[in-house]
């Protein structure tokens, strides 16, 4: 039997194009069917059509608008730091690291670690009778902060996220930074350029695209969020750390409103994609 | 010249205390007596002991670590093994016949940047009336989606990078496609499967939120099942057995991240920096 | 063993013309060999003929069955790439196999002609090695071993030498050549090196811009270029070209209104006038036809490679034995017979000048 060449490649595409399909076809329509349906887990298996009524329900949500501006503001804020504290490790370690490049492997333990586990960590860390972290504050200052309280939540969850991602953007940053030839850092220092100059007329410049990738993806990763914060304080004090991922799981499985969560997850992948779309396009730009 | 290495091998020391904290003063609180816990939260232990480590690695009624660590690693075997089956075919028409390029590559490899949580919800949907809701195959199908992004992207770069002579040679030699893709192809992706997989478990091993959602007792993973620990039950957290749960539910990740650390962090860049 | 056809292939990247309808016959047993500059489609062309390139017009005949639209696998040729292309994971030895085994052909039968090419090629001691741990002429010669052992219709060489140092590559050729002669296989060579086209070739394609040139036996193309193209890209220092004029009864005019004569035959359609540098020699300034000074002198040992400033003729290049005695800036006469001389007509070629009536 001889097959032609489109037959040979739909056989190579069959395996990984029917996974897809069943696990995320099926997915999709359900999701469809269920966003415009009114369904409870008792209802399940009769979900009742009723239109829009599920994203009016949605959009009317304040928790909802909370949630969407929570993830933003949490996304932005640990992308810039990550990338900043990343940036600055990468370049000013770099040449420690070219002879001891086990230093890397010290640095992303913490993304090799579950997020989950790391939210779990901060629990222990930053309890207020086990924890070394309120331990030292009142050992040294005499005063300690609590942590998870409503006002110092925020802060607190954007520096464990950030601690365990920055790891990320330096890996990335060092990258770059090591894939600038030499011979352009020799050139200009023969010229007279001195470090600093160097760094923001040469080194920046060459690794701008790569900062951007970092940021992107850091930004992606950050809105997305649930998993540690979901760990260490779940919704928060009063709702106070609800990203869009713990609202939908709320309005899921602790409320079993699934009709609103699944219009909730439609118009947050509505979102993503935009986003996604939005950041490749401007990326491809630049290029 | 002589100031500035201090200061950066200051730098580093410090970033690695700060970056690998939790897991430092975890890896600590575990040492001590639940007793000493009580009364010395600081970082210096007074007697070190394993006492919680024999707890958590001891079967209990009220504790079996093994049926957890077994969950995943099962789960996360399936989760990281099946994108590379049923991506390889297809990275490979995609690199040499162009099938798919434009449109099937692009969507799959940002499936990767979509909230996971908009496929849990449907998927646990669908799970209840397949009945594979609470079932280690089902988390393991769950998490090969979660990886079958990166995997390909991987396989396709690994592909790539394959010369096509080899590949012509092996036609010159009579070889049809699949003693082409067999004998030849398959080889020499050998070490991109590996890398490939050991990224993969990593992922799987780690991943919490289909956990959370999909499993409630036979096949909960060792992500969820470590935060059981937490729910106080009667008498408060026992921190010193937590923190002994929490080392070995992230040892298995770290073990394999570290021997593989350069395959790991160039698998990272490449996938990010492609996307 | 077999003749391969070529009818009126065309083959086209993207609208991109490369090759430009090409017609050849490669005879049964014969060394063939395609040269020409880089990017003319040499390696297309071959490409072509293995299957691995799509025709985009025009037949392929492999004794006169037309394999224009069958897959490599099913042309029975083999082919030996420029970077030898041996599978890094297999051993010398199932390298070799890989394409007996292919065929499913009975393990003794493998042995047996894994162990005969080996021998051929001297490899025996580095069958169950892997490709990584041999040398650059030991690796050239697996890639052959592995064409060998099929016992294919016909050879396809792509540069198969260019990756070897200048010794290794003079060893090899003559291997290839009497790898040839005992297995009288017909054979397609791809080289942009013209000395081994000239000393393997029982036949020379010259290819340009995708297309063909001229096709001959070395000494053909050699001592009678077809075009001016022909007469330039092979020998080395390249042939002479000298601007030229039809003098009428008084042969032919020369840059400066220098006359040259070329015994009792017709000039007319002569536009250049060619000469190939070994055959001129270097004589007293006197009467000769063409006078010039010497401008540089290059010693390479066995000969004197000699440019000769002519004035309004040009820079003129000679071989000249290195006994001699020679200086720059020396007058001298540049004398040669009248039957090294090759005309050219204004669209470049060749014309032979009929005696005059
Ligand atoms: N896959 C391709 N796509 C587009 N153009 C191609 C492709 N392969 C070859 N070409 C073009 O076809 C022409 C002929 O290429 P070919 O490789 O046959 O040249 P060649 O004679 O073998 O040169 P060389 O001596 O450098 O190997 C070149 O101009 C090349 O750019
Ligand atoms: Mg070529």
């Amino acid at each position: 039997m001889r097959l032609l060449p489109s037959q040979e490649n739909a056989i190579l595409a069959s395996p990984m194009v029917l996974f897809l399909l069943a696990l995320l076809g099926f997915p999709v329509v359900l999701s469809i069917v269920y966003g415009f349906s009114e369904a409870s887990f008792q209802s399940l298996m009769s979900p009742k059509l009723i239109g829009f009524a599920n994203f009016q329900l949605v959009l009317q949500d304040s928790a909802f608008w909370d949630a969407a501006w929570f993830s933003l503001r949490f996304g932005l804020i640990t992308a810039l730091l990550e990338c900043v504290l990343g940036l600055f490790l990468a370049v000013y370690l770099a040449p420690l690291i070219r002879e001891n490049g086990w230093m890397v492997a010290v640095l992303i333990i913490p993304m090799i670690v579950a997020p989950a586990m790391i939210g779990l960590m901060y629990r222990l860390v930053l309890h207020e009778f086990a924890g070394p972290v309120p331990y030292y504050f009142y050992e040294w200052l005499g005063w300690s902060p609590s942590f998870l309280s409503t006002g110092m939540v925020f802060k607190t969850i954007v520096v464990a996220e950030t601690l365990q991602w920055t790891p990320f953007a330096f890996l990335l940053f060092l990258t770059a930074y090591q894939a600038i030839p030499q011979d352009i850092r020799e050139a200009a220092s023969v010229d007279g350029t001195r470090p600093w100059r160097m760094f923001w007329k040469i080194e920046l410049p060459q690794m701008m695209p790569t900062l951007f990738v970092a940021g992107f993806i850091r930004f992606i990763d950050g809105f997305r969020v649930f998993d540690n914060i979901y760990t260490l304080v779940g919704a928060g004090p009063g709702g106070s750390t609800t990203s869009m991922s713990i609202y939908i799981y709320e309005t899921f499985l602790r409320r079993g409103e699934i009709g609103k969560a699944m219009a909730a997850a439609i118009l947050l992948f509505v979102v993503a994609f935009a986003i996604l779309a939005l950041g490749q396009s401007l990326m491809r730009r630049r290029r | 010249m002589k100031l500035h290495l201090i200061l950066r091998w200051l730098v580093f020391v410090t970033a690695a205390l700060v970056l690998n904290f939790p897991v430092i003063a975890t890896f600590i609180t575990a040492l001590k007596a639940p007793a000493e816990i009580a009364r010395n939260p600081s970082l210096v232990v007074q007697n070190p002991t394993i006492e919680n480590f024999v707890t958590v690695l001891t079967v209990s009624d009220r504790l079996n670590i093994y049926h957890y660590l077994l969950n995943s690693l099962l789960s996360a075997s399936i989760g990281s093994l099946l994108p590379i089956v049923v991506a390889f075919p297809i990275a490979w028409a995609m690199v040499r016949r162009g099938y798919g390029r434009n449109i099937l590559f692009p969507l799959i490899v940002n499936l990767r940047a979509l909230p996971l949580i908009i496929f849990a919800v449907p998927l646990y949907l669908m799970f209840s009336v397949v009945n594979l809701l609470d079932t280690r195959l089902g988390l393991g199908l769950v998490l090969a989606v979660v990886n079958l992004p990166l995997t390909l992207m991987l396989l396709v770069n690994a592909v790539a990078e394959i010369p096509i002579e080899l590949e012509e040679a092996a036609r010159m030699d009579g070889a049809r496609l699949p003693r082409l893709i067999l004998r030849i192809v398959l080889p020499l992706c050998r070490p991109a499967f590996i890398t490939t997989f050991v990224f993969g478990f990593i992922t799987a091993w780690n991943e919490f939120l289909f956990g959370l959602i999909l499993t409630t007792q036979k096949a909960v993973p060792m992500t969820v099942g470590a935060s059981f620990f937490f729910a106080t039950s009667g008498g408060g957290v026992q921190w010193g057995v937590a923190a002994a749960v929490m080392i070995v539910a992230a040892l298995p990740p770290l073990l394999l991240g570290l021997i593989m650390y350069r395959k790991i962090t160039g698998s990272m860049v490449s996938g990010a920096v492609k996307g | 063993m077999a003749r391969i056809s070529l009818r009126n292939i065309c083959k086209s990247f993207k609208g991109l013309e490369v090759i430009k309808s090409v017609s050849l016959t490669v005879e049964d047993g014969e060394f063939c060999v395609f040269v020409g500059p880089s990017g003319c489609g040499k390696s297309t062309l071959l490409r072509m003929i293995a299957g691995l390139e799509d025709v985009t017009s025009g037949q392929i005949l492999i004794d006169d069955e037309n394999v224009t639209k069958l897959e490599p696998f099913d042309r029975q040729l083999s082919m030996v790439f420029q970077s030898y292309a041996l599978y890094p994971h297999l051993t010398v030895r199932q390298n070799i196999a890989f394409a007996l085994e292919t065929a499913k052909q009975p393990k003794q039968v493998i042995e047996r002609k894994v162990a005969e090419a080996a021998r051929t090629l001297k490899l025996e001691d580095y069958l169950d090695r892997k490709p990584s741990a041999l040398s650059g002429g030991q690796r050239q010669r697996v890639a052959i071993g592995r064409a060998i052992v099929r016992e294919p219709k016909a050879f396809l060489f792509d540069e198969p030498l260019s990756n070897l140092d200048a010794a290794l590559r003079g060893e090899t050729r003559i291997e290839i050549a009497s790898l040839h002669k005992s297995l009288a296989a017909t054979m397609i060579y791809v080289t942009h090196d013209q000395v081994e086209a000239m000393t393997l070739a029982d036949r020379i394609v010259v290819l340009n811009k995708g297309e063909i040139m001229q096709v001959g036996s070395p000494r053909e193309l050699y001592e009678h270029p077809g075009n001016v193209f022909v007469a330039q890209f092979l020998g080395s220092p390249r042939m002479n070209l000298i601007d030229a004029a039809s003098g009428g009864e008084a042969g032919i005019m020369l840059p400066g209104n220098q006359r040259l004569d070329i015994g009792q035959r017709s000039s007319e359609k002569i536009s250049t006038v060619g000469m190939r540098p070994e055959q001129i020699s270097i004589t007293e300034a006197g009467d000769a036809a063409i006078k010039g000074t010497i401008k540089l002198c290059e010693y390479h040992g066995s000969v004197l490679s000699i440019i000769v400033d002519a004035g309004p003729i040009g820079d003129i290049s000679v071989l000249a034995p290195s006994a001699g005695a020679l200086v720059e800036g020396a007058r001298v006469g540049l004398d040669f017979p009248a039957d090294a001389l090759h005309f050219f007509d204004v669209s470049g070629n060749r014309v032979t000048p009929s005696p005059q009536a």
